[in-house]
């Protein structure tokens, strides 16, 4: 399965770190990508249950996903359960998310695995895919024929 | 711009997605070749093609008396590049909360 670690320090305590990837009002002021918005969300990563979070890009398309934060131990670590939400309710596969904070020269690092990405993921590079067979034939073809 | 939500919901349905798959496999071909493979009538076929191109995923064209069907690209890396890139998800994040700790922390 792919994996990403994306490891980054941060010139601030542990412990404020670790608010600021769990507590609601703060997780909203980075979480996702470039040029959305997030029209509906529940990302409240300091207790254990559902969460979900909807972007929208500036062309009104959404993008959902879901999940469960599945452990939290302050302020060292939480993780939840990752899955994207396609229309026709179709699901992608579920992948898992961690959060670890630990101590670092200067402040505290903060390392971000996620976990258990289809195989053809960008994770792994080489290949962009998706949920199954067709998506990643599809991405394949994508590939070798970029224009 | 293509959306997302009608390339997606193009492909959810099994007839067209093997359509979708069938041009990856082999290229651009006229519809009457569609047909026969897929066990569906003519003028059903005709109506998922027309979904598919309404949808920007698969694109027209006339040759003679012939309508030629391929795959249009761009619409799906559209969504590969949005859903599928982890990592760039997690980096423009961390890029802001960096921002964000600084600006609530900075002294």
């Amino acid at each position: 399965m792919g994996e990403v670690r994306i490891t980054r320090d941060f010139p601030v305590t542990p412990e404020r770190l670790f608010r600021a990837v769990t507590q609601r009002a703060e997780v909203l002021e980075w979480w996702g990508h470039d040029g959305m918005t997030l029209p509906d969300t529940a990302l409240d990563f300091t207790r254990e249950g559902p969460w979900h979070s909807e972007m929208r890009d500036a062309d009104g398309n959404r993008y959902r996903m879901s999940g469960q934060v599945t452990h939290i131990d302050p302020p060292h670590s939480v993780g939840f359960t990752w899955t994207w939400h396609l229309p026709e309710g179709m699901r992608a596969p579920k992948s898992h998310v961690t959060f670890t904070v630990t101590p670092a020269a200067g402040g505290a690092r903060l390392i971000i695995d996620h976990r258990d990405l289809p195989d053809d993921d960008r994770a792994a590079r080489h290949e962009t895919g998706w949920t199954s067979g067709p998506m990643v034939r599809l991405a394949r073809h994508l590939q070798t024929h970029p224009h | 711009m293509t959306h997302l939500t009608d390339t997606f919901a193009a492909l959810s349905d099994p007839t067209r997605l093997a359509v979708v798959e069938r041009l990856m496999a082999e290229g651009e071909l006229p519809a009457g070749r569609l047909v026969e493979q897929a066990d569906i009538s003519a003028p059903a076929m005709s109506r998922h093609l027309k979904v598919l191109r309404q949808a920007g995923l698969v694109e027209q064209r006339i040759q003679g008396t012939s309508r030629l069907y391929s795959v249009r690209a761009q619409a799906l890396r559209t969504i590969a590049d949005w859903t599928l890139d982890h990592r760039a998800f997690w980096e423009a994040s961390m890029d802001r909360l960096a921002t964000h700790l600084a600006l609530q922390d900075g002294d």
